[in-house]
């Protein structure tokens, strides 16, 4: 896990992070050494485009032709998150909740990079691990086997390394003869399984989550749970993005409640989550 | 445009990997991302022919049907050639044209059947856009192999020669020409999902003015003859056939024709993709 990293000028960070940062890479109560991670993130826009995939298809091209006129202007894009500003660092686990299509997704795959941003800066310091939709991205021709290197390699693994603790990733999916078979032959719950395990196995520095409960049976959601634990006390950052307000209360020091892509609050737990929970109620407004 | 792509993606930067210019970190991420590419490949393989009884024998086998037919029908039609050097003929231009064909068609939905990674990591799009003439290449070999034992079997191996070092020149060649068409049909594709249907036809006309089946001496018919510095496969299959067939060297015309399409390819897809930058990501 401590792989040499190149030295960071933290200078491009803001000063509040700086000061967050001092000496973080000095022993801290675990014992642990921990590497400095932060996310920084300035003024950001990120925006959908709809509009050329919506407009451009041949079927309205022919009505138009025919005098036909669309209905209202075209929405040509979407804004997924608004003016953002935010600075997370070491330490910080960090819940993040709202309604459905609030940007907590488009948050978590903004700060992952797969998502370009239409405006401001994202500064990021430390290796990324993503659990994004985990039944997405297998071979399914492959056998688990082979899919375990192919997303351990995606995630930025060298094969050396994915080879030591391959059988680990075989014994927790505990999937049995099936890790030979092609994937095409796993029921839902197994593949969802494997990709857990593979993306678990190896603690990244920033963790991002994004809602990976609701699948498995629960026996497996339970040593999910206690992975999960044991990722986030080694990951210098974890953000959760959820519907289970139990788990943010459990894991989370902070909460980020978005809205339409802009924050509505942003503070501790204990004092964002009582009004998330009355708004969720219907008992206050935004 | 490429300050635009510089302007994306210095708006994300990760402190903790290298940053360097776009185009560079283009290839040192290929580099990075080397034992995905071949892993992919081979998956690609796998899937192609794992599920089938005569597996990758298929490679040879379709190439050589359509061969012999082919051979068979025209030989009856026009009595010109013997039908031996007609079958190898077009077995070698069906090698081809179906690398070509099928890494354009492929080539379009190769980001799109790829989101499940891309929307998982933040991996360069370049692995997956290679990812389709590297497997195809691949298929390529195997059809080679197919083509040896033709020109045994009818008695008319190549002939020997210094020419036949143009041939592993030549695949560099062919590799060079198809992987900047590939990014192109890339991004092409999830943008305009009506292109498969266009460039399925484009490909059905360009089949028919290329010497796949044709007779390549049709082109100097001075009617027609434009075609042959206009349409990329007449030097893509003239370099292939002169050092494999007939024991020749390159014709100049061929490798200027061959080296106009490649350098122009190459500048449009590295706009392209410069235009397109990771964007592309919510077209998929």
């Amino acid at each position: 896990m401590s792989s040499p990293r190149r030295a960071v000028d933290l200078k491009v960070f803001s000063s509040e992070i700086q000061n967050r940062l001092k000496g973080a890479e000095r022993r801290d109560g675990t014992g642990e050494d921990r590497r400095p991670c932060a996310i920084e993130i300035e003024n950001v826009t990120l925006r959908y485009p709809i509009g050329p995939f919506v407009r451009g298809s041949l079927k309205s091209g022919l009505l138009r032709v025919f005098g036909h006129k669309e209905q209202g202007a075209a929405i040509q894009f979407v804004d997924g998150l608004k003016d953002l500003n935010l600075n997370i660092a070491l330490g910080e686990r960090v819940g993040i909740v709202g309604r459905n299509g609030s940007g907590k997704s488009t948050l978590l795959r903004m700060l992952a990079g797969i998502y370009p941003v239409k405006a401001g800066t994202v500064r990021v310091l430390g290796q990324i691990g993503t659990l994004l939709d985990i039944g997405l991205g297998f071979e399914t021709e492959s056998t688990g086997r082979e899919n375990i290197y192919y997303r351990g390699i995606a995630m930025g693994h060298s094969p050396a390394r994915l080879k030591e603790v391959e059988q680990e990733i075989i014994d927790f999916a505990d999937i049995g003869q099936f890790i030979d078979l092609p994937m095409r032959t796993y029921s839902a719950g197994m593949q969802v399984r494997l990709g857990f395990a593979i993306s678990t196995q190896l603690s990244p520095d920033i963790l991002l989550i994004d809602e990976i409960f609701g699948a498995g049976d629960a026996l497996f959601q339970k040593r999910a749970l206690a992975r999960i634990m044991d990722v986030v006390r080694h990951a210098g950052i974890m953000m959760l993005a959820t519907h289970d307000l139990a788990l943010v209360d459990e894991l989370c020091t902070r909460v980020i409640w978005l809205d339409s892509g802009r924050v509505v609050r942003d503070g501790p737990t204990e004092t964002v989550m009582p009004h998330f929970k009355a708004f969720m109620r219907g008992e206050q407004v935004l | 445009m490429l300050t635009n792509l510089g302007k994306q993606s210095l708006s994300y930067t990760n402190y903790s990997t290298r940053n360097l210019p776009f185009l560079v970190s283009y290839f040192v991420d290929l580099a990075r991302y080397r034992h995905l590419a071949w892993s992919l490949v081979g998956s690609d393989l796998r899937a192609r022919f794992r599920r089938s009884y005569l597996g990758i024998l298929w490679a040879v086998l379709q190439p050589l049907g359509f061969s012999l037919i082919v051979a068979l029908v025209w030989s009856q039609v026009f009595k010109t050639q013997s039908i031996e050097t007609f079958i190898i003929y077009v077995f070698s231009g069906m090698l081809i044209w179906e690398y070509f064909s099928q890494s354009v068609i492929v080539s379009l939905d190769s980001l799109i059947n790829s989101a499940g990674y891309l929307k998982q990591a933040r991996i360069p799009f370049l692995v997956f856009q290679m990812r389709v003439p590297l497997s195809a290449l691949v298929v390529l070999m195997f059809g080679m192999i197919g083509l040896f034992g033709m020109m045994a079997a009818v008695g008319h191996l190549p002939p020997l020669g210094f020419h036949l070092l143009l041939l592993p020149v030549y695949f560099l060649m062919l590799v060079t020409f198809m992987i900047p068409m590939s990014v192109i049909a890339s991004i092409v594709g999830p943008s305009f999902r009506d292109s498969k249907h266009v460039i399925g036809l484009l490909l059905q006309a360009v089949f028919f003015v290329s010497p796949v089946m044709l007779e390549r001496g049709v082109l100097n018919n001075e009617a027609i003859a434009f075609i042959k510095y206009l349409n990329p496969l007449v030097p893509l299959l003239d370099l292939f056939r002169d050092p494999m067939l007939y024991g020749k060297l390159w014709q100049a015309h061929d490798v200027l024709v061959w080296l106009g399409w490649t350098a122009g390819l190459w500048i449009v897809a590295v706009l392209a993709a410069a235009r397109a930058g990771r964007s592309i990501i919510f077209a998929l």
